[in-house]
């Protein structure tokens, strides 16, 4: 089937070695592009210091970067600061002027999509719509997990983009929601710390059966488990797995996709998403902005195993290559 | 992001003008505002040092965390080391110290519902040669 579906990484992915200053900006863009992804998503208060008050300096050498390696901005990733003081709420005039700073930082960068936070209220999001609208900027409210489709709070964000315009506001749907088992990271470091197995294995079969998670922390607790598996168990009901075939019913509205992985084995494959599945669908509704790569199994190896976020991107990228199959891209 | 070694790394250590300084990072993927840093609690070859004794030096200037729960408009970069500043302890460049240190943070954008804004507490301890005083 031939599609128009991009490939991108977000730089999120390579938080461990930019936090150990091995990496900087400029080198994560270089081997994001070496992979074939052009499009680059930023996190500005990751790795832009001085945000949001950036110089020209600045935004001078990132065009010089999209210049030398070719890339595409594609999202910038907001923050919505919702507990910035500790003993009162953040008015919703001042998240929606923090939001029209984030809406002038992308484009200037040169990208279209911000990714909402899903905390964000769906009021910020309305008042600050005619400003995006004028700045050719689209505001994608991020469906994480253990957030779902169909719920009140995606309604109350949905009837936001039917309003002002599936043109400017949409959503941005993390591959998170779609665990079909789980991950095998987290329950691993779990028996690394010294979990009882029989527990271990009791919340993956609860998991990847499909059953109700919400029960799990309640046996933990009634066998007096230690909180290892309390944890394990109170994680396991954070996951979540959708239904892929519901993307359909929300492609107008879907700006950019953040392709959330764990752990990318030898073989290839992703252990808990079925990335074959989603992106069948993505290409059967027409989708044609990017999948964003986005590493998270560096927080669940780490105390063991060297992390190497380059190497898991570069299969994931593979991975996603293949399924898309690339020569088969434009039509 | 948590990991302990990311908190407190192997020259963590340092011989400053005013006593002992800890270099610690900021352990978690993004900046955060300075009001987010609820506390940092130390202990130097097993002795607690008292709360009143630390002071938190970020962008190079140093604060008491009464004080720093009222900036909101400043950020603790991630690559950047904050010195934990310990009043009344004396160390010299070459000593071994023992050093356990632990930061909570507070994350103004996660929300638990019916919780509020998540925090989180990380702990490391290391034997360290205390180094000598650097910027």
């Amino acid at each position: 089937m031939t599609h128009s579906i991009k490939r991108g990484v977000s730089l999120y992915s390579f938080q461990e070695e930019f936090f150990l200053r091995e990496l900087s900006l400029e080198d994560c863009i270089r081997i994001s592009v070496g992979f074939g992804a052009f499009g680059i998503e930023t996190i500005a208060e990751q790795m832009m210091p001085g945000f949001p008050n950036l110089t020209e300096d600045f935004y001078r050498r990132w065009d010089g970067w999209r210049e030398q390696y070719g890339f595409q901005p594609t999202a910038h990733d907001m923050f919505a600061e919702l507990k910035l003081y500790p003993d009162r709420e953040r008015p919703t005039d001042e998240l929606v002027a923090d939001l029209k700073k984030d809406i002038d930082h992308t484009a200037r960068l040169g990208a279209t999509v911000i990714r909402i936070l899903a905390a964000t209220p769906a009021e910020v999001v309305e008042l600050a719509a005619p400003y995006a609208r004028d700045k050719g900027i689209k505001l994608a409210t991020e469906i994480h997990s253990p957030r779902r489709f169909g719920s009140e709070w995606f309604e109350s964000h949905l009837e936001v983009a039917q309003r002002v315009g599936s043109d400017v506001v949409g959503i941005c749907p993390d591959l998170g929601i779609f665990v079909k088992r789980l991950p095998r990271v987290l329950w691993e470091r779990s028996l690394r710390d010294g979990a009882d197995p029989d527990f271990v294995k009791r919340v993956v079969d609860v998991y990847d059966s499909g059953e109700d998670t919400s029960i799990l922390p309640v046996e933990a607790e009634r066998l007096n488990l230690g909180p290892i598996e309390q944890d394990l168990a109170v994680q396991a009901t954070r996951f979540i797995w959708e239904e892929p075939r519901r993307l359909l019913d929300y492609m107008p509205f879907i700006h950019h996709v953040h392709a959330k992985f764990y752990d990318i084995d030898e073989s290839g494959e992703e252990y808990s998403i079925p990335y074959g599945e989603i992106i069948s669908v993505l290409k059967e509704g027409g989708y044609d902005g990017y999948l964003s790569s986005e590493y998270e199994g560096n927080r669940h190896i780490q105390d063991a195993f060297e992390v190497d976020s380059v190497e898991q991107v570069r299969r994931h990228q593979e991975m996603m290559a293949r399924l898309l199959d690339d020569e088969k891209q434009g039509d | 992001m948590t990991r302990p070694e990311l908190l407190l790394g192997p020259d963590a250590a340092v011989a400053g003008p005013g006593g002992l300084e800890v270099r610690i990072r900021q352990p978690w993927y993004r900046s955060l505002p300075l009001t987010s840093v609820l506390g940092v609690t130390v202990a130097i070859d097993g002795e607690d040092v008292p709360a009143d004794a630390i002071r938190l030096r970020v962008n190079g200037r140093s604060r008491t965390f009464d004080e720093l729960a009222e900036v909101w408009d400043e950020v603790w970069f991630i690559q950047d080391e904050g010195a934990v500043e310990i009043a009344g302890v004396e160390r010299a460049a070459g000593d071994d110290v023992d050093v356990s240190v632990e930061i909570e943070l507070r994350f103004p954008y996660i929300i638990i519902d019916g919780v509020g804004p998540l925090t989180r507490r990380t702990d490391a301890r290391r034997t360290l040669s205390v180094q000598e005083n650097r910027p």
